[in-house]
């Protein structure tokens, strides 16, 4: 069998299994009182959940830890890999992001902070993508424990379920994470944006960030006890108050993320958050790769040997914790928001065009590099030379 | 000439009834991301498509009779060939050119389009 078709129909499989394993029997998850509500045309009241009284909330932060993967519709694109690489960055924070490369990124981060006079959790999600910065906070407003699973759910810390939400549950090994959006509350009520179902398939990195930064701790990671400076909150056009707890901001010809972070007034940004480290990664393209798009790779374990083979075990494109892709005219791209800690760095050419890392495509022998908390390092991939 | 006209009214409207006759029924939504059921059906003279399940593994409900009524579509109309929802879902904001459109692959099968977030996304739906 040809790498190609092992690697497809590794995912086949994959797929099949995580089908299967969601076709439990019907039942009503949200309980009787949590329908879809066809009355919720927009912003709605926000009632945080206070984690002193009800500690199942405050287990969202550990819940969450751990390398998630499965599969993802986002909007209207189906991944039928995806992965969410979840640790603490702090002894109140967890920590995921999707760093999509040229397409931009998408993170969300679970923390204990204080709001509306209550202990809650929050989360901090957003991104640049397509040259737009974006920050939107979110409050924990329901928990639920039974035998489905736990279930959470965050609103807009403004808008409330009537503007966005997010719900996950988990059971067993299992993640469901979905969220509903409405384009910050101009097309309501909020539909499915992203439905994403995974199994925990590495626990062992989370483990060591937690030790590392002490985490869990009922303490707050951000102070939200005043809110929002309502000043920088995105209010819509013709609009006079803000639906959304969200900050935008967008300049031309300008992708640099901590420059819209400081004009967006995000109140938490980018270079406040401890822990967390930044890598540059610099391509060199050779004759045989120039105009080929690059999947760019961070993984636990290596997708090529020594000689920049791929390796014979496909289980390594399991422990992917980024994956990014470059067009054909780009040779870099900074990992923002980056878990400290080793990663493999595997960059292939698809020289075949199929759109897949498969044979035919060209790669490098493994490299590997090892994050420091809060550092800033660089890394040149120059030796794309090696054709499967 | 007025017995004309009313019969040439009642053709018309048989035979518009006709082709939404077509979709009247009980449809699975076939997706690896959320499971649905939905009854497209004949209310207050419009084709409706009624939610009876919805589950995307975090958010279930379940048509109750006498309980509030959820629809994938609220006026179905034959055009070209295709079904166009005239009203798809109370939104605030609707593009008038992103409405969810239906076609009859085979009797038991439908291609359904709807947007979100202005992407085009197909769906099939195969009869219950």
């Amino acid at each position: 069998m040809n790498r190609r078709i092992q690697f497809l129909a590794f995912f086949a499989v994959v797929s099949i299994f995580i089908i299967g394993c969601s076709s439990d029997d019907i039942r009503n998850i949200a309980g009787p009182n949590e329908t879809i509500d066809p009355e919720s045309t927009g912003p709605t009241e926000v009632n945080p959940v206070d984690i002193n009284e009800n500690v199942n909330g405050f287990n969202l932060l550990e819940r969450m830890q751990g390398q998630w993967v499965g599969t993802n519709r986002v909007i209207a694109d189906d991944f039928d890999f995806f992965a969410w690489d979840y640790r603490a960055n702090s002894p109140s924070q967890v920590h995921g992001i999707f760093e999509g490369g040229s397409l931009g990124n998408l993170l969300t981060s679970f923390f204990v902070t204080d709001f509306k006079n209550k202990r809650t959790i929050m989360a901090r999600n957003g991104g640049l993508l397509n040259g737009i910065y974006r920050t939107s906070y979110f409050v924990l407003d329901s928990v639920r424990s039974d035998n489905n699973g736990n279930y959470y759910r965050l609103v807009d810390a403004i808008g409330g379920k009537g503007t966005m939400y997010m719900e996950l549950r988990f059971k067993q090994d299992s993640l469901y994470w979905n969220a509903y959006t409405s384009r910050l509350g101009t097309v309501v009520p909020p539909s499915r944006h992203m439905t994403f179902k995974g199994k925990l398939n590495d626990f062992e990195l989370a483990q060591t960030a937690a030790d590392a930064v002490g985490f869990p701790q009922n303490v707050p990671a951000w102070d939200f006890s005043n809110g929002f400076m309502e000043d920088y909150l995105y209010i819509n056009p013709g609009d006079t108050e803000p639906v959304s707890a969200t900050f935008l901001a967008q300049a031309e010809n300008n992708n640099d993320v901590f420059t819209l972070a400081q004009e967006s007034g995000d109140p938490w940004r980018i270079d406040q958050h401890p822990f967390l480290a930044y890598l540059q990664i610099n391509i060199v393209r050779n004759p045989d790769v120039e105009n080929k798009t690059l999947f760019v790779n961070l993984s636990k374990e290596s997708y090529t040997d020594e000689f920049g083979y791929f390796v014979s075990d496909l289980e390594v494109y399991n422990t992917t914790l980024l994956f990014s892709e470059l067009s054909q005219n780009e040779n870099s791209l900074l990992a923002t928001y980056l878990h400290p800690g080793t990663y493999y760095v595997n960059v292939t050419a698809d020289v075949n065009e199929d759109g897949f890392i498969s044979e035919g495509d060209f790669t490098h022998p493994q490299q590997m590099i090892t994050i420091t908390a809060e550092g800033q390092q660089e890394i040149t991939i120059d030796n794309i030379t090696v054709q499967n | 000439m007025k017995m004309k006209l009313s019969l040439l009214l009642l053709i018309m409207s048989l035979s518009c009834t006709q082709k939404a006759d077509v979709l009247l029924g009980t449809w699975r939504v076939q997706s690896p991301f959320y499971k649905a059921t939905c009854k497209i059906l004949e209310e207050n003279d419009s084709i409706k498509g009624l939610v009876l399940y919805y589950n995307d593994d975090t958010t279930v409900y379940s048509y109750k009779e006498g309980e509030a009524k959820n629809y994938f579509f609220n006026n179905l109309k034959e055009k070209g060939g295709q079904y166009i929802d005239a009203i798809s879902g109370a939104t605030k904001t609707k593009s008038s050119n992103e409405k969810a459109t239906l076609n009859l692959l085979s009797k038991d099968t439908l291609e359904i389009t709807t947007y979100i977030m202005h992407k085009p996304l197909k769906e099939i739906w195969v009869r219950f």
